[in-house]
């Protein structure tokens, strides 16, 4: 017997395989679906034949040759039209169980961003019990026809007699050029996304600096698996909140949707107005907004110029601290990054351990190339997803405190001067430098570059707890 | 009456009231016991006075940094092999931390006497509904009545954190109000383009005798 119990595998065809990493395919469809409670047996046989479509972690570490793939999420409603018994519903967290909407004021979801101002597949899943979206399905895929083919094959499923129907579903993928068609490297506001993936242990890929967690030595290690996954020990270390029987729970996770509509000729208007008025041109503007430059090189690397081998450098473009930058004359103390993942920005990188979250993101919508004003209208933004063990302590914290709220960072109540729900009366210090004698940058006047406009929380169960749901077998009996 | 949990009363008695000063700030904590049945409608009391900003009773006491009032039920049970520890009453907690650097107090129990005389005069009335329901209140309420009673129930503070030990709470108000002035005058200082320096030192003089004009933000009010 030992006290020291790592966790060094994990069941990888239990778990599903989003939540390790993004598959490298660039299309994206996230359907939503309604359950008829009337129905569940259907329901659950056609449950039964996704779980078998289900895209395990087994892909990994290459996914090589992955053509297409397929996940499955339950909304706490979804939960409740499948007949889960209510001994174990009642053992989901609360904030599950209340959904994103009923959550709004802990996430600044207020103004343009109310639920009420919502798309509306989202408003009438939170106000029309026979429209409430409970099955959240994304399939991914290596272009558009396969992905159309490949979802054509699922809507057989989901047709009638399923005990399932489709409400909507929503287009997304990696952004193009719409000249040449190529993909371009981007989200809509010009940066390069996806840069930081967090690392835990049992993940089936080899160790990068910057990812995990930061050792008082300065070495970085995997975080504990229970941050991400439900049934293991996290850091506290204690096993994480989870819903009984622990079959149900075990290899699963939570999730966050949120469709963030982004206004693209806000932001370059903003950015092009307010960088007459600072120093140091556009893009060094447009890196101090996010703690990057736009190509991905962190200003805390190299301050002043974009450095493209060291931006496309996987092991060094993630792997850096705040210890030389304690001041933030490089990545100012508010920036978009600092903020998600302040890792010794506090002094204490224990704070920041427990308020890590995976972050993915996919664009929807047409890009704009950069010489063009672009609009705030068209339907254009990113479908965020967030995976974490604990909505409350993870997500909802980094929401409220780290993006509507300064006061961690020395930032009064400043917001995240991207997505945060500034109004029009945002502000953000670029801090200066005392070495270069260069001034601080007041940004005033910033307005809401991003628009909640719909989502929920989501269950991602194991294929065990699926496959259980499906069968009508979970009980804590 | 007498506070009558075995662990809680080693905190009672003697005071040791250097255990209560930080700095300058006074953390004061008073456990009264609440009469039989009347927790409920303590509650109910406390529910309806404005927790924060400028309507609050505790906000016309200057002395005050922060202030808080507590109904206690009970100690939680912590789980076996805990030994089960009661307590044979509710008791209201006052929690506060106030200012004594600008008193002429000449010691510690002074200092409270100062406050208490600032809170009596600044709350007669609540005082009564709130401590009203606890045992041992005084009828009539007078100031030395007040007093005695509060350190009749006043517990030491055993380990007393106080954010600004140092200043008072009205240097706090006034540096957050001279912080978000300055940062006000920051920006329409960036904005001109092109400024000579001297314009600039002109500019910031004259923010500055404004700012020393302006009178500081009531207590209680969100700066």
């Amino acid at each position: 017997m030992t006290t020291q119990a790592p966790v060094e595998t994990l069941d990888l065809e239990d778990i599903q395989g989003f939540i390790m990493r993004s598959y490298p395919l660039p299309c994206a469809r996230y359907v939503y679906v309604h359950i008829d409670d009337k129905q569940v047996n259907a329901a659950r046989s056609t449950l039964e034949k996704l779980t078998e479509l289900v895209t395990a972690s087994t892909v990994w570490p290459d996914a090589t040759g992955l053509e297409h793939a397929l996940n499955i999420a339950l909304s706490f409603k979804g939960l409740m039209a499948l007949g889960l018994p209510t001994s174990s519903l009642i053992s989901f967290p609360s904030a599950f169980a209340e959904g994103m909407a009923r959550r709004k004021i802990l996430l600044g979801d207020e103004g343009a961003s109310d639920p009420s101002k919502w798309d509306k597949v989202w408003q009438d899943s939170n106000a029309d019990p026979k429209k409430s979206i409970h099955l959240w399905l994304a399939v991914f895929a290596a272009d558009e026809s396969k992905r159309d083919s490949y979802y054509s094959q699922l809507a057989k499923l989901l047709g009638l007699g399923s005990g399932m129907s489709v409400l909507g579903f929503e287009d997304a993928g990696r952004l193009k050029d719409p000249t040449t068609q190529q993909y371009v490297n981007t989200e809509h506001f010009g940066y390069r996304d996806g840069i930081s993936d967090v690392e835990f242990k049992g993940m089936p890929f080899p160790h990068v600096d910057g990812r995990g967690k930061l050792m008082p030595d300065g070495s970085w290690v995997p975080l504990a698996t229970g941050e991400f996954l439900l049934g293991y020990p996290d850091e506290s270390p204690e096993n994480p909140l989870a819903p009984i029987p622990h079959l149900l729970a075990r290899n699963g996770t939570f999730m966050v949707v949120r469709k963030l509509h982004q206004n693209v000729a806000s932001f370059r208007c903003y950015l092009n107005e307010q960088s007459k008025k600072f120093p140091g041109g556009k893009e060094l503007l447009a890196a101090k907004f996010v703690g990057r430059w736009r190509d991905g090189t962190p200003l805390t690397l190299s301050p002043d110029k974009q450095d493209p081998i060291l931006a496309d450098d996987v092991n060094r473009n993630n792997s850096f601290t705040y210890k030389d930058d304690r001041d933030g004359s490089r990545c100012p103390m508010g920036a978009h990054i600092r903020r998600m993942n302040p890792r010794d920005a506090m002094l204490f990188s224990k704070l920041a351990d427990r308020r890590r979250i995976i972050r993915r993101g996919l664009t929807y919508g047409v890009h704009t190339p950069e010489d063009q004003p672009g609009n705030d209208t068209d339907e254009h933004g990113i479908m965020f997803l967030v995976m974490n063990s604990n909505f409350e302590r993870q997500f909802e914290f980094v929401q409220q405190q780290w993006v509507h709220y300064g006061n961690d960072f020395f930032q009064g109540d400043d917001k995240d001067p991207l997505l945060g729900n500034n109004d029009g009366k945002g502000k953000m210090v670029i801090q200066g430098d005392s070495k270069t004698d260069r001034a601080p940058h007041i940004c005033t006047g910033l307005p809401s570059f991003v628009n909640t406009r719909g989502g929920d929380y989501f269950f991602v169960p194991s294929l065990t707890a699926l496959r259980q749901i499906a069968l009508g077998i979970i009980s804590t009996i | 009456m007498s506070i009558n949990c075995a662990w809680l009363s080693k905190l009672t008695k003697p005071i040791n009231l250097k255990l209560n000063k930080n700095g300058q700030a006074y953390g004061l904590t008073v456990l009264a016991p609440i009469k039989k049945g009347h927790a409920d409608k303590l509650r109910n009391t406390l529910a309806k006075i404005p927790p924060v900003d400028v309507d609050s009773p505790l906000a016309n006491i200057p002395l005050t940094h922060n202030a808080r009032f507590n109904v206690i039920d009970d100690l939680p049970f912590i789980g076996a092999p805990a030994l089960y520890d009661h307590l044979q009453n509710q008791y209201l907690l006052f929690s506060c931390v106030f200012d004594t650097g600008n008193s002429n107090a000449s010691s510690v129990e002074a200092d409270l006497d100062a406050y208490l005389q600032q809170m009596f005069a600044a709350m007669p009335e609540d005082i009564t509904k709130i401590w009203g329901h606890c045992v041992d209140f005084p009828e009539p309420l007078t100031l030395p009545a007040f007093q005695d009673f509060v350190k009749k129930y006043q517990i030491s503070g055993g380990l007393f954190f106080a954010d600004y030990p140092d200043n008072s709470a009205e240097q706090v108000r006034r540096s957050l109000f001279e912080q978000k002035q300055f940062i006000h005058f920051a920006i329409k200082a960036q904005d001109i383009k092109g400024s000579e320096p001297a314009q600039l030192k002109a500019d910031f003089y004259a923010f500055y005798k404004t700012l020393a004009n302006t009178p500081t933000p009531p207590a209680g009010s969100i700066i």
